[in-house]
Order: structure tokens, then C-alpha cells, then sequence
């Protein structure tokens, strides 16, 4: 599948990227992952995106394991690309939803209203342990949204970064694969750049990320960072600088 | 030579304080320095009182160890001075004269302890580890001290502070209760706190791979039943609270909110029986009302608004016997005015509280003042799937051993597995696990979507003038899409519609 890169595999654990896009915004592709991670028999889904790719990313899924079996969704953050379709998967499913909390109740606008249905994450984030393993909410609030995740899987040791480490339009993209990091460097730029809030926040992720031991990122645009290239990007983004540093270009008043 | 063995040990204990040694002897300032630097992570030495002082001010270690006599400043002097700055410092003072008047002086700074040079390797060991042992114990009196204001409630609670499963301080009334006369003896009793934790059904105690330190710290800040047995061996009931102490690693702050007086143990342990008829105490519900409120329990409002879920947090502000009063955000409250009821779930409940008589809600201080609630064993709030009630263009036929149903039927809510009908009669032998055909059209522009599947009868319910079908399906690939996209269609229609109600009066 085109559209599918197996991340991992194990006898118990495994993790599945789709690479779905929204139909209207295939001419200039942003280039949108969508993550499954499985663990014997139950899954948790990560940022499942709109509305638009809702069917085939649900059938996507279920090549994979019974939707039924989604025991949580995780939203990075509020976004329609992250969050649009969280009616629909909530309909579909009967996973408890995870996100920061403050975008609870904004999801009204995106059609839930059941609170219920919702793990909300407190600003240090947390933990959900399986047997010896464990999935880690990592904060990542500013970068850019100020409630916002990165989730770190302690058995694949992979980085599910969100909007960190996204590049559009990057050539590298193509085999969703940073083979070339200073190939790749442009188009991470412009991007952090204008989203990220403060140098400050990239060092705090960084921070706390080092904690972990991290084989691979993977970010919800673009390509996937592998060993060295991670450590690369970590390197690079600690560096990065964001709206504070450019206060003034950016308000221009 | 020091033993090596000694010198590990002072290193675990001590490593982590830094130490200012002050001594203008050149040649035993050399010595002893390279001995502490065994010993300590982080040395400064100076030659004289003024030097000493300086890089106190700069550093702030937490031990001095100083000689008396020096050149300009002399060893008590600077003690005083680093004292005023610090009263916590822990200054050890070490001179060649076993002088009396020298000793006096030094108690009357308050010096930490006076050693007669040439000092034993022993007597300094022992007064470092004593000093180590004081260290600590301040830090985990402050730490305490620091974190009790952020404890609901906490004169009255058993409150503990632990560092991993150990204790390191407790309060008097948690002493009183386990009949320990000090902190030692509680510490070692509560090894085996986890054994104290006795069994009753819901509540939080070691069993089947539940083990109770790694429940309270992998779910901080929930509250938990539990019941310990008092030293006089009644059986009490506690809310039991957990909360890690933010920077300090390992650190965490638990108390016990005893709550026996309501007298809600046997609610949770009831037979079936039993619970039928606690079921009707207003008084117990009244009970679980009051312990939510004591302890700022987290619990939660249903409602349902046409089979739309809202739920949101809330609080118990205030109960009396004229009546309870409930905080939770206006969204909620309008679904309260539109159902004239709610429901309350909470982890610590064992049972769904219904809460009806609204005696009045007022929007802008977020409460409802009602005074009826009763306990229920079913509820709508453990819909694992979304319902909702459709909207008229969706229809439905059945189809029953062959034959089409004839008589008009309504969908009252439907889901991506089961579907809700009313039908004002049922064909002959209509009964549940039978197996029907269901046809369901949905009236979608620009041609109508059909869904067309094999169902069971799961449950049927008579009325008075009616039956409610429920029926089960299992449905794939397009129709199962298309019914998803309807329920999500609907129900953010639902939500439009139960948001544009609020800007009614
Ligand atoms: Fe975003
Ligand atoms: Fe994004």
C-alpha cells in the first residue's frame, strides 16, 4: 500500500502510519500522517485528521484490527487536520478521546459534546502503562498550539511529534524519509519558524524529550526522522526560533 | 587512612550537600580538603574567617566546617555572621584547645557541633552522618510544611508525607490512629501499609495483580475508597488522596479524609438484595452527597438532550436536609432546565445518583439547587455508543419470517449497532433472539441512502399503548459508513439546535 508505512512490528506491538490526504488539498499536499499504534488486542489511534479522509482511513485501520478495538484516540492538539473528524470517530468507535485540557469544550464545534467520552490531559501530560511498557504524553504546548502533546511509545521508542517537525512540500517527503537533513532543513524552517512560539519552549520539548530514549520521530506532516536523523532534528530544534524572537517582522508596527 | 567502606557510606548520605571548609593551617587544609572531596560533591575552602564568609555568601553551603583561631576573622565570628545570613546552616567548629570558654561561646551561636583537633576520623564520621540525618529531616519538615496548604481540609485528616512508599512525617491525628507514639514507629508499621488496606468490594486494596502504591501514583490526584481497621480495631471508611509534590522527585503527599460518620461502608459491600433496599435511603445518597463535597470529589452531570450525551464535571457545593446544590458549567445547566433532571456518576460512587426536584438553577453563579435524589442501578450514562434521535427522513420497515410488519413504525434512536423502534403492536410470536430483516432508508439529497440488513431482536419493552423494539445489527463496509456519517450528521445537527436553545429564555 502506497499510502502505508509499517514503523514497527514485534510479536505484540506495532505501529502503522497512513499518509491520507484531504481531497481538496491534494494539489498542494500537506503531506498529512495519520498513526496507529497496536498492543495485542487493543489500539490506540493518533491524530486521526478531518472529516475527509474519515471512510478510508477507517478502512485503513481495519486491515489492521477491528476499529472496535481503539481503546483511546489521541488528539495533539485542536486543529481541524487533527481533530475534524472527532464526531465521526466517536460515532464509529467507543475509544475514550485524549487531549489536552483546554480543548475540551471546544469539540461541540467539531460535534461532541459528551465530556464523558474525554481523557483530558493535564499540562505535565501522563502516563498510560501497558505491562512492562509504556505510552508517554509528552507537553508540548506553544509548539504551536499552547495545549498541545507529543506522544512517546517506550516499546517501539518512537516519537509521535505532532506538528513538530512537520515540512511541507519538502522533496524528502516523497518516500517519507529524511534521508538528507540539510536537504530537508529549508522546509523545516519555514515552517517552524512562523508557527513555533519562542526559542524557550522548543529548549523545555527538547528537555523533556531527551528523557527518552528516541529511535525514530515522526512527525503529522512530512517525513520520518530515523536514529541519527533524530538526533539531528533535536539538535536543529533546539536552535530553532519562533514568533518571540521575530516579534517585530511579525507585527511590522 | 579511612576505611573505605565509611567513607561510601558518608558519601551516600552526603554527596548531595555542598561544604565550605575553612582552616589556615596550608598543609591540613590540603589534606582534609582532599578527604571531603571523597565525600562531598562540591567542596570550597578558604584560608581565614573572611575569606570563609565571602564564599559563604557566594555559595550557600549547607555545612561549614571551621577552625577557631585564623588570621583576620576568626572562626566564631564568621560562624555568627553565617548564621545571622542562614540560620540553618549546620557549622561544625574544630580548634586545637579544649577550651571551655571557647566551647560556651560556641553553643551560645548556636553551632551545630565542636570537635578537638586533631580531629578522629570516627568522631567526624558520626557527626557527619548525624548532620546529614538533620539535613534531611528539615527539608522533609519543609517540604511538609509547604504542601499543607494545598491539602483540603487537613487539621482533620490522617496526612503523610511519603518518599516513595516510606514515610518521612506524618500529622497527630494519623499518629493517633495508628496508636503509634512517633513518627519512627509509624514508619515502620506502614511497610506493610498495603496489607492494612482491607478488602471491600470497589475499594482500593491489594488484590489480583492490584497492588496499591502503583494504583494511587499511576492515577494522581483520584480519589480511592478504602478502609483501614483503627487501632482500637473498628473498621473505618477513608478517602483516600495522593498527590505528587511538583520538583521534588519521588515526594508525594497523602492523606485519608475519614468519612465513617456517614456510614456508607455497606452500601458498597451489599448483597443484591440488600442493595435493593439501600436503594430506596434517601439518607445514604444524602451520604455519598456529603463525602463528594467534603472532599472536593470531581463527579460528573449527564444529561441527554434527544439522545445526545452531554456530560461535563461538577461539584457538590453545599448539602443540607432542605437541599443539595451543584456546580457544573452552563452548557449542563441548560440540558438540566430542558430535563428537569440529571444524573450524578462519580469514581467513588457505587452507585448513579438521579437528581430531580430543581427547585432553581442560577446560570451566572453556574448552580442548581434541587432537593429529590435517588440511587439507580441503570442509567443512560453507560451508553458505550452514540445515540441519537433521528430526524424525520429516516424511516423504517421490518421485515418478520418472511412477511413485511405493516403497521406504522418510528425509529426513537438509532446507533451504529442497535436501533430503537416503536410499534403499536407486535406480529404474532415476536420475541427477543428472533432474527428480522430491517430496512432503513435515509432521505438524503440528491437520491435517498438505503440500508438494508439482518438484525436480532435484543430486547422489547411494552407501554401502554406500545412496544419499544430494540434491535441489534452488526453492519460493514458502505452501509456502516453511511450510518456513521448519519449519527455524526445528526448529531451535530442536535448539538445546533441544543446550543441555539440557550439563547432561549
Ligand atoms: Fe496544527
Ligand atoms: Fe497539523
Amino acid at each position: 500500500m502506497k499510502n502505508e508505512t509499517l514503523l514497527y512490528e514485534d510479536e505484540s506491538h506495532k505501529c502503522v502510519m497512513f499518509s491520507l490526504e484531504d481531497e481538496e488539498h491534494k494539489e498542494h499536499s500537506l503531506s498529512v500522517n495519520q498513526f496507529l499504534i497496536i498492543q495485542h488486542e487493543s489500539a490506540i489511534l493518533i491524530d486521526p485528521g478531518s472529516g475527509g479522509i474519515f471512510g478510508e482511513l477507517y478502512d485503513a485501520v481495519a486491515r489492521h484490527i477491528d476499529p472496535g478495538k481503539i481503546k483511546f484516540i489521541f488528539f495533539s492538539h485542536q486543529d481541524p487536520d487533527v481533530a475534524g473528524a472527532i464526531a465521526e470517530w466517536s460515532v464509529a468507535t467507543s475509544a475514550k478521546l485524549i487531549m489536552s485540557q483546554l480543548w475540551t469544550r471546544f469539540m461541540g464545534h467539531y460535534g461532541l459534546m459528551d465530556m464523558g467520552r474525554i481523557i483530558a490531559l493535564e499540562d505535565h501530560g501522563a502516563r498510560i502503562k501497558f505491562e512492562h511498557d509504556f505510552l508517554q504524553f509528552i507537553p508540548a504546548h506553544f509548539l504551536h498550539s499552547p495545549g498541545n502533546f507529543s506522544l512517546y511509545d517506550s516499546r517501539s521508542k518512537i516519537l509521535f511529534s505532532g506538528d513538530i517537525g512537520a515540512a511541507v512540500l519538502s522533496p524528502q517527503n516523497l518516500n517519507k524519509n529524511v534521508d538528507d537533513f540539510e536537504e530537508h532543513r529549508p522546509f523545516l524552517e519555514s515552517f517552524h519558524g512562523r508557527y513555533m512560539a519562542a526559542n524557550h519552549f522548543c529548549r523545555a520539548w527538547v528537555k523533556c524529550v531527551r528523557k527518552y530514549e528516541v529511535a525514530m520521530i515522526a512527525p503529522q506532516h512530512g517525513s520520518l526522522f530515523k536514529e541519527e536523523m533524530a538526533h539531528h532534528f533535536l539538535e536543529w530544534f533546539e536552535k530553532v526560533e519562533g514568533g518571540y524572537e521575530h516579534c517585530e517582522e511579525l507585527y511590522g508596527c | 587512612m579511612v576505611e573505605p567502606g565509611v567513607l561510601k557510606q558518608l558519601r551516600t548520605i552526603l554527596q548531595s550537600y555542598s561544604l565550605l571548609y575553612v582552616e589556615d593551617n596550608v598543609g591540613l587544609n590540603t589534606q582534609v580538603t582532599a578527604l571531603f572531596k571523597k565525600i562531598f560533591e562540591t567542596v570550597y575552602t578558604a584560608y581565614d574567617g573572611e575569606e570563609g564568609l565571602a564564599l559563604f555568601k557566594e555559595h550557600h553551603p549547607s555545612i561549614v566546617i571551621t577552625d577557631i583561631e585564623m588570621p583576620k576573622m576568626d572562626g566564631l565570628v564568621m560562624s555568627k555572621a553565617i548564621m545571622q545570613i542562614d540560620p540553618e546552616v549546620k557549622v561544625i567548629v574544630t580548634t586545637a584547645h579544649d577550651d571551655p570558654d571557647l566551647l560556651h561561646q560556641a553553643i551560645r551561636i548556636g553551632v551545630f557541633d565542636y570537635l578537638v583537633k586533631p580531629m578522629r576520623v570516627e568522631t567526624l564520621a558520626k557527626t557527619l552522618a548525624r548532620c546529614a540525618h538533620i539535613l534531611k529531616e528539615e527539608l522533609h519538615r519543609k517540604i511538609f510544611n509547604a504542601n499543607l496548604h494545598s491539602i483540603f481540609n487537613y487539621q482533620n485528616s490522617l496526612t503523610l508525607l511519603l518518599q516513595g512508599q516510606k514515610v518521612v512525617m506524618a500529622n497527630q491525628p494519623c499518629l493517633e490512629f495508628f496508636g503509634a507514639e512517633s513518627v519512627d514507629v509509624l514508619r515502620k508499621n506502614f511497610e506493610s501499609f498495603g496489607s492494612m488496606l482491607l478488602k471491600h468490594n470497589s475499594f482500593l486494596y491489594n488484590h489480583d495483580g492490584y497492588e496499591w502504591f502503583s494504583e494511587i501514583t499511576g492515577n494522581l490526584g483520584k480519589l480511592f475508597n478504602v478502609k483501614i481497621a483503627a487501632a482500637d480495631g473498628d473498621h473505618h471508611h477513608f478517602i483516600l488522596r495522593y498527590q505528587s509534590i511538583p520538583d521534588r522527585d519521588g515526594y508525594g503527599v497523602l492523606t485519608l479524609n475519614d468519612v465513617t460518620e456517614l456510614g456508607l461502608l455497606k452500601l458498597y459491600d451489599a448483597t443484591a438484595v440488600e442493595q435493593e433496599r439501600l436503594l430506596q435511603d434517601e439518607k445514604m445518597v444524602y451520604g455519598l452527597l456529603e463525602m463528594a463535597m467534603q472532599n472536593g470529589a470531581k463527579i460528573r452531570a449527564h444529561n441527554l438532550y434527544k439522545g445526545l450525551s452531554i456530560t461535563n464535571d461538577a461539584l457538590i457545593t453545599s448539602v443540607n436536609h432542605q437541599e443539595a446544590t451543584l456546580q457544573t458549567p452552563y452548557v449542563q445547566l441548560k440540558a438540566i432546565q430542558f430535563e428537569e433532571e440529571f444524573y450524578l456518576t462519580s469514581e467513588l460512587f457505587p452507585v448513579t445518583i438521579l437528581c430531580t426536584g430543581i427547585i432553581r438553577i442560577d446560570f451566572d453563579a453556574q448552580r442548581v439547587f434541587f432537593n429529590h435524589y435517588r440511587m439507580v442501578q441503570t442509567s443512560p450514562t453507560r451508553r458505550a455508543a452514540i445515540r441519537v434521535t433521528p430526524d424525520s427522513s429516516l424511516s423504517a420497515t421490518l421485515l418478520y419470517e418472511g412477511h413485511k410488519y405493516d403497521a406504522e413504525i418510528s425509529v426513537m434512536d438509532i446507533s451504529i449497532n442497535a436501533v430503537r423502534l416503536l410499534l403499536p403492536s407486535l406480529p404474532a410470536g415476536f420475541e427477543p433472539k428472533q432474527s428480522v430483516v430491517l430496512d432503513m432508508v435515509f432521505d438524503t439529497p440528491p437520491r435517498p441512502t438505503i440500508i438494508n440488513t439482518p438484525a436480532e431482536v435484543f430486547r422489547i419493552k411494552e407501554n401502554q399503548r406500545s412496544y419499544e423494539v430494540v434491535c441489534r445489527y452488526d453492519l460493514h463496509g458502505q452501509a456502516q459508513k453511511n450510518l456513521i456519517d448519519y449519527i455524526a450528521k445528526q448529531q451535530m445537527v442536535l448539538i445546533r439546535e441544543f446550543k441555539g436553545m440557550q439563547y432561549e429564555k
